[in-house]
């Protein structure tokens, strides 16, 4: 039987290979690619000057975003997002996008039209701890929107120096 | 918690600006290329974002614009170097991540030539590396790599990255050594993620594994290579480490798993593979280890002998590999069909384990290709989406706008979506064939396993038929596998075939044989010509063309008949010598060896004109060969070499060939006779000592191409061994080490080496008889051997731990650096000296090398690296070495540190060094030092440090009492940037402490606003903080002993609010009560009091307070509030009973004021019930039970006073004479007391009552209707009625009036005396003579 364990063996060593496609196919891809990227970027900007000769000014009194610090231990999953105990988004945060969080980057979440007056914001974390733990964590604040203004906040995750659970930060711009 | 927030903070554009940035970098790295430069452009035209042209080159470069980003960085305005570099770095990045490697190292080339942030240097440095390496240029990949400081993220990729490249380009000891070396180091100093550890012990188990198994050509392999069923072996060993070291939950938990069974089953611990397979066998059945042990766990079984159990499982793998089989013919259909497309959409997410197809790709998410055109995927499927949403969008929009018009739009639109549904076809097309060439491998090696289930399966059968059991079920199973099993080899083929014949003869049937098939050739022909014509062979010609043909046919001895039938015939022939030769040649192949000697001898009779003497001297040689009479065949060997080097006629071909075989034959001899051995006694007996080197070479180059190392180095180790002096002697010792460089034979090139070293060292005495500028080679191995000795050992203590190897490794560093000191890599070996002294554990030595790299080598690129080595070192000794040293290695860590900081200010260590001391200092107490370096790194380090360096310089400044710096210390923490919550509360905890502690100061100092002023800033500063209530209550205290009254209300009053169940709550009250009554606020001072008299402990304080609190509000004329807190006086202080009876009297008194008369006469009683209950009474109790009694004989004598009498008399008279009863009851009452004064006025009194009582009823109403008669009976009747009233009161007012003569004399006898003279003027209105005899007494 040891034919048969040599060949067995192989086929899992065979198994750390890699693939490849033909040169030639992906060359004249990406070439067309590139072109119908350069024309959807035209096309937006003459829809989004379409738009704006409407005078269809869109509400955004207020847009969302989530950060991250780069080394936060908590992996966050999803974050559901609540306006005066209403869900507004639940946007989830799959490989790319978590890898995008711990570059730097500020997702924006929730991006509406809202008319003045207070409101109360809950946001609820949820994903897994370092040791792959499921948690959950949620704040809520308070906030006032005035009119004529177009308000950007970010809710920020970084590790506590002291504590496990990630610090919750919210900061508003405006 | 529910923050307040505001949007009234004021918030720069800046921030805006940055946030929106971070959107878009995040569309960036989210793969949403789209979706950042659309809003990038957005953002421009808004005027949110400032138009940068670096950052949309950046953004079009991500996305794979490459033109767009080029043109973009051209343009870009003003840059400094660094931005240029930055640029280079992100189209550098951009082009790897499309796996278009040439244009990213070329990119990546031109940031080299300005300067990056460090990390960013190093991930340049990483992506250039597997660029390059990408583009099979390993050395140059290798070097950047290398270039990758151990303390960067990136380190460990790279390192990992050289090793699999050195192991690519066939270099397995280095590769695994380099492997090996990084895997000891995660975790140690090198920081990697777990998921990296996995992969590398994966990789390096298997390649282990794999080596250890097939016998490989490696250091690790070749050691140890006589069986695969050693449980010792090395690589084994090593490898089930390595793979036990893999999580069990991750990505590479199967696949170490199948790898740790196949060790257990090679070093025969079956029961441990069949546990570990048996786990396996119940996970994910799509993961191919997973299959792949199903039909190992069989081959377990059959090993262990449970041959029944082992064919169930067989045969439950074969039918699970044909369901496997048939699934992926399904899958691969569909596929084919267009109907899994969907499924590349999600490949990518997290959530694919619901995915068709990622069950069964897993490599289409490793690799980059594939990942890149999933991507591509994905993106064209939301461009498509985009595309959809803008149509309908557009439903809604102006027919024109922004000098467009709607209908142009969407015919681009339209065009678009052409375009887009191309590519995604396209790309789809792409996909299925990738996804479809894995599949059908995947089918390929599904149906592999199912033909070797059913191998195995056909071999138990086999081996049960033997005991009797079916052998019609193995010959199924071996039919099975002959159909379909593709690759067989001929060796399973043949054993197949033969068990298959016997098996169907076993059951009766034939085996349909394979028999080879025969053509006839042209020789055939011509023999079978010659042979049917004999007489054709009539001249010498045709005999040797006979002969020849014979010859070509095989059959020698016809030949040979047929030779010696010319020579014979034809004596003078032109033939003759080459048929001799020939015959001798046929001899010779006949291997009749003795008569072929013989038969060459022959033609060396004769050399002149001998064209084969030669060629027979050589073959004569080589039958002597034959027969083992070597010594003999040298000389003929060696003839032949003389010959042609005498004439140095070896130009030919032919005779350049002879020469060269006959050099191999006597290689030949000296092989088969004893090798070095035999050369050597050779040349110690014969001549031909100028083919010595020759032969010693040719030997040793023999043995080389035959693999036979060993004898190779033997060769030319007897050689040095007899010619030490010879300049080829140590030119043979470099050979010997070249030789043993081949793998496996490690050991035997550090002797090698050593010996060289050893014997031919520049301090040997070689030199004195050789010129050193004819050995620059030698010379030049002398040095790379020493350094390449010193890596070995290096490496090799490493792996063993063993401290002699650490010190040989020690002692060839040194003995580089004294040998040559100036060489260009002395600062890199005295750092690597320095390195190895450290972890052969002589840390004092290691950490003066270090000092000498940080020293000697200003221009070393690692010399920071050396003074960063020597911190850790003091460190790590501080810390863990021996406990009687640490004292010692932390003082030296300072000086050391120190140094570190002062010689590479700009390094990015330095700040966590000095953050290291700080919290060493801080911790040991050494409180200034502490805040000394604290401060240096806040004022240096990153957000991170800067904040761990506050939060120690705070906690140090607490320590020593700075109080003022701690809260400004902490306050700037605060300001740093993002402090979590739990830990902005300590801060504020102690921030709230520090500020309290400059009240105590101030307040110890004297200065007492300064001390308030501070208390009451604690609850301003850090409102939520435990000491607030403390704080407060001290500023409290403070304003009263500043008599700041209105202050000191105020904050006491909102103590009481909001610090409502501290303990503090009664001296507040107390104070607020002083405050009150001190500010002349009796009302709420009396409220203060009246909270006391309920909360205070002690039940005397209690009752005083009630009774203050009663006071005031009597005296501020609250008198109900004061009538009801006397009231809960009596009743709850009975004693002291003086106290008590002060309160009913002033109940009475506040009842008198306020015209309660019940009460007021309710209370006088309980006075005089109380008096009289008193067990001793007092004179003061006494007077006021008699004023109380006396108060209500007058007022039941006014009440008495009040009734007239009126007709019907018998009715007022009755109520009359009942007031009359009570009223003189009463004055009995406070006559009882006894007290002179009172009495005389209640005998006046009641004197009073019953004269008025007679006068009543004599002036009272007649009845109407009487006659004067009747009127004066009745007159007559009432005065009999009244008479004896007026008696009483007659007596009465004597008595007062003989009181006289005890001495009293008042108002009431005065009153009594004139009642007398009024109703006896004769006998009492007389001027009194006693009056004279009392004064005459006087």
């Amino acid at each position: 039987m040891n034919i048969t364990r040599a060949v067995m063996m192989l086929c899992c060593w065979v198994a750390w290979g890699t693939v490849s496609a033909g040169d030639d196919a992906l060359q004249e891809m990406d070439t067309a690619l590139e072109q119908a990227k350069r024309d959807m970027l035209d096309l937006d900007e003459k829809i989004r000057r379409l738009a704006h000769s409407e005078k269809h000014q869109a509400l955004e009194t207020l847009s969302v975003y989530v950060s991250i610090d780069s080394d936060l231990a908590f992996r966050l999953e999803k974050v559901q997002l609540k306006l005066n105990g209403k869900t507004v988004t639940e946007p989830a945060f799959y490989r790319p996008h978590w890898q995008a969080l711990k570059q730097g980057g500020a997702a924006c979440v929730y991006r509406g039209g809202l008319a003045q007056g207070k409101y109360r914001l809950e946001a609820i974390f949820s994903g897994r701890e370092k040791g792959g733990r499921r948690a959950e964590y949620r704040e809520q604040w308070n906030l006032t929107l005035r009119p004529g203004r177009n308000s950007l906040i970010e809710l920020h995750l970084g590790n506590a120096i002291f504590s496990q659970a990630p610090a919750i930060d919210m900061r508003v711009v405006d | 918690m529910v923050a307040a927030a505001s949007f009234s903070h004021a918030a720069a554009s800046e921030q805006r600006a940055d946030l929106l940035g971070r959107e878009l970098l995040y569309y960036q790295y989210a793969g949403e290329g789209y979706k950042a430069i659309s809003r990038y452009r957005a953002g421009v035209a808004s005027g949110d974002i400032k138009e940068q042209d670096s950052l949309a080159a950046r953004l079009h470069a991500s996305w794979g614009l490459f033109d767009d980003a080029t043109r973009l960085y051209g343009s870009a305005a003003v840059q400094t170097p660094r931005q240029r570099a930055g640029n280079w770095f992100s189209l550098g990045k951009a082009y790897y991540e499309r796996q278009r490697y040439a244009e990213a190292v070329s990119a990546f080339e031109k940031v080299g030539l300005y300067p990056l942030p460090r990390e960013l240097e190093y991930q340049r440095l990483l992506l250039m590396g597997l660029a390059l390496y990408q583009l099979d240029n390993f050395a140059a990949s290798s070097s950047a790599l290398w270039s990758i400081h151990s303390t960067s993220k990136q380190y460990p990729f790279a390192r990992i990255n050289i090793g699999m490249g050195s192991i690519k380009i066939g270099s397995w000891p280095g590769g695994i050594s380099g492997l090996g070396s990084i895997r000891k180091r995660i975790g140690i100093d090198v920081k990697a993620p777990p998921q990296f550890a996995d992969r590398l012990n994966t990789v390096f188990g298997y390649l282990l594994l794999y080596e250890e198994y097939s016998g490989s050509k490696t250091a690790y392999g070749k050691a140890s290579m006589h069986g695969f069923t050693t449980p010792s072996k090395r690589g084994y060993k090593d490898a089930r480490e390595m793979l036990e070291a893999v999580s069990d939950e991750g990505l590479y938990a199967n696949k170490a798993m199948l790898g740790r069974a196949w060790i257990a089953i090679d070093t025969n611990e079956l029961a441990q593979a069949r546990i570990i397979l048996e786990r396996l066998n119940g996970k994910d059945p799509r993961h191919l280890t997973v299959q792949e042990a199903k039909l190992a766990l069989a081959y377990v079984l059959e090993r262990m002998g449970d041959v029944g159990q082992a064919i169930n499982y067989y045969r439950n793998a074969a039918g699970f590999f044909e369901n496997e089989r048939n699934r992926l013919d399904g899958l691969l259909q569909r596929l084919g069909r267009g109907e899994l497309d969907n499924a590349f959409l999600t490949l990518k997410k997290d959530a694919a384990a619901q995915n068709q197809l990622s069950g069964y790709l897993p490599e289409m998410l490793l690799a980059p290709l594939w990942d890149r055109l999933l991507g591509d995927f994905e993106d064209i499927a939301r461009l498509r989406l985009r595309l959809d949403e803008w149509r309908k969008q557009l439903v809604n929009a102006p027919s024109t706008g922004g000098g467009i018009s709607k209908a142009t739009v969407l015919s681009e639109l339209s065009r678009q979506q052409a375009a887009l549904d191309g590519l995604h076809l396209q790309t789809a097309r792409l996909l299925r064939r990738q996804a479809g060439e894995q599949l059908a491998e995947r089918r390929r090696r599904v149906n592999h396993y199912l033909n070797q289930a059913r191998y195995g399966l056909a071999e138990l059968y086999g081996r049960q038929q033997v005991g009797g059991v079916d052998a019609e079920e193995a010959l199924l199973a071996y039919h099975n596998y002959l159909k379909e099993a593709p690759n067989m080899s001929e060796e399973v083929r043949k054993h197949v075939i033969e068990r298959v014949a016997d098996l169907e003869m076993e059951l009766g049937e034939e085996v349909t044989g394979i028999a080879p098939s025969v053509e006839m050739s042209g020789v055939d022909a011509y023999l079978a010509e010659l042979e049917n014509r004999p007489q054709q062979a009539s001249s010498d010609d045709v005999l040797y063309k006979l002969a020849r043909a014979y010859e070509q046919r095989g059959n020698n001895a016809k030949a040979l008949e047929t030779l010696r039938q010319l020579i014979r015939r034809y004596p003078d022939s032109n033939y003759v010598p080459e048929a001799r030769f020939r015959i001798a040649e046929g001899l010779f192949v006949a291997q009749n060896y003795q008569q072929a000697a013989t038969a060459y001898g022959h033609l060396l009779n004769n050399r002149e004109n001998n064209a084969y003497y030669y060629h027979a001297l050589y073959k004569r040689g080589w039958s002597l060969f034959k027969l083992d009479r070597y010594r003999q065949a040298l000389d003929d060997f060696f003839a032949v070499l003389e010959h042609y080097d005498s004439t140095g006629d070896s130009g030919s071909r032919a005779n350049r060939e002879l020469y060269a075989d006959a050099q191999r034959a006597i290689n030949m001899c000296f092989v088969n006779m004893n090798g070095a051995a035999s050369v050597s006694d050779f040349f110690a007996r014969n001549k031909h000592h100028r083919y010595i080197e020759t032969v010693y070479q040719s030997l040793a180059e023999y043995y080389l191409a035959q693999e036979r190392f060993s004898d190779a180095v033997q060769t030319w180790s007897t050689y040095v061994q007899n010619y030490p002096d010879s300049q080829y002697a140590p030119r043979y010792l470099l050979k010997i080490i070249d030789t043993w460089r081949q793998p496996g034979f490690e050991q035997k090139r550090v002797a090698a080496q050593e010996r060289l070293i050893n014997e031919y060292g520049l301090d040997t005495p070689f030199w004195s008889s050789h010129k050193p500028e004819q050995f620059s080679d030698v010379r030049t191995a002398l040095k790379k051997n020493t350094r390449l000795l010193a890596e070995h050992y290096h490496i090799k203590a490493r792996e063993s731990g063993n401290k002699r190897d650490y010190l040989q490794a020690a002692n060839w560093y040194r003995d580089y650096l004294k040998n040559y000191p100036h060489e260009k890599d002395a600062a890199e070996l005295n750092y690597l000296y320095a390195e190895i002294l450290q972890e052969a554990g002589h840390d004092r030595e290691a950490l003066a090398e270090y000092e000498t790299v940080v020293k000697k080598y200003p221009q070393f690129g690692k010399r920071a690296d050396a003074g960063y080595a020597a911190v850790l070192l003091t460190f790590q000794q501080a810390e863990s070495g021996p406990v009687a040293e640490r004292e010692q290695w932390r003082r030296q860590s300072y000086g050391t540190a120190l140094n570190f900081a002062k010689l590479f200010p700009a390094d990015g260590r330095v700040p966590d060094v000095l953050l290291h001391l700080a919290e060493e200092s801080y911790r040991r107490g050494e409180y200034v030092q502490a805040i000394t370096l604290a401060r240096r790194v806040a004022g240096q380090g990153d957000v991170r440090q800067k904040q761990k360096a506050l939060l120690i310089a705070g906690h140090s400044e607490f320590e020593t009492g700075e109080y003022p710096s701690v809260e400004q210390t902490y306050r700037t923490l605060l300001q740093t940037g993002r402090v979590a919550k739990n830990d902005r509360r300590e801060i504020n905890k102690r921030m709230a402490l520090s500020i309290y502690r400059q009240g105590e100061a101030a307040r110890k100092a004297g200065n007492l606003p300064a001390a308030v002023e501070h208390f009451l800033r604690v609850r301003k500063e850090v409102p939520a903080s435990s000491i607030v209530a403390t704080a407060e209550y001290d500023a409290a205290a403070g304003l009263i002993s500043m008599e700041n009254w209105p202050a000191a209300i105020e904050v006491l009053e909102r103590f009481r609010e909001e610090q409502p169940g501290h303990r503090l709550q009664h001296e507040v009250t107390r104070k607020l009560a002083l405050a009150y009554l001190s500010s002349n606020q009796p009302a709420k001072a009396a409220q203060e009091f009246e909270r006391l008299a309920v909360v205070e402990a002690d039940a005397e304080k209690r009752g005083a307070a009630l009774w203050k609190a009663a006071e005031l509000y009597g005296n501020n004329n609250h008198l109900n509030q004061a009538a009801k807190l006397y009231r809960q006086y009596v009743r709850e202080y009975p004693a002291p009973f003086d106290v008590a009876m002060e309160a009913r009297q002033k109940l009475v008194t506040i009842y008198s004021e306020t015209g309660d008369s019940r009460q007021r006469d309710y209370w006088r009683k309980q006075i005089i019930q109380a008096d009289r209950s008193a067990p001793v009474s007092n004179e003061r109790s006494r007077y006021l039970a008699m004023t109380a009694a006396l108060e209500i004989a007058d007022a039941k004598y006014r009440d008495y006073q009040a009734v007239q009498l009126t007709i019907p008399l018998k009715k007022s008279l009755r109520k009359k004479k009942k007031l009359l009863k009570e009223a003189i009851d009463a004055y009995a009452v406070v006559a009882g007391y006894g007290d002179a004064a009172t009495i005389t006025r209640a005998g006046y009194r009641i004197g009073e009552i019953y004269y008025d009582f007679s006068k009543a009823l004599m002036k009272s109403e007649r009845p109407r209707g009487l006659n004067a008669e009747e009127l004066e009976q009745y007159g007559i009747l009432l005065e009999e009625q009244a008479f004896p009233f007026e008696e009483k009161a007659l007596e009465f007012y004597r008595s007062n009036r003989i009181r006289i003569t005890d001495g009293l004399y008042d108002e009431w006898i005065q009153k009594s005396l004139e009642r007398l003279a009024e109703i006896f003027p004769a006998r009492y209105s007389r001027p009194e003579k006693q009056d004279a005899y009392i004064e005459a007494l006087q």
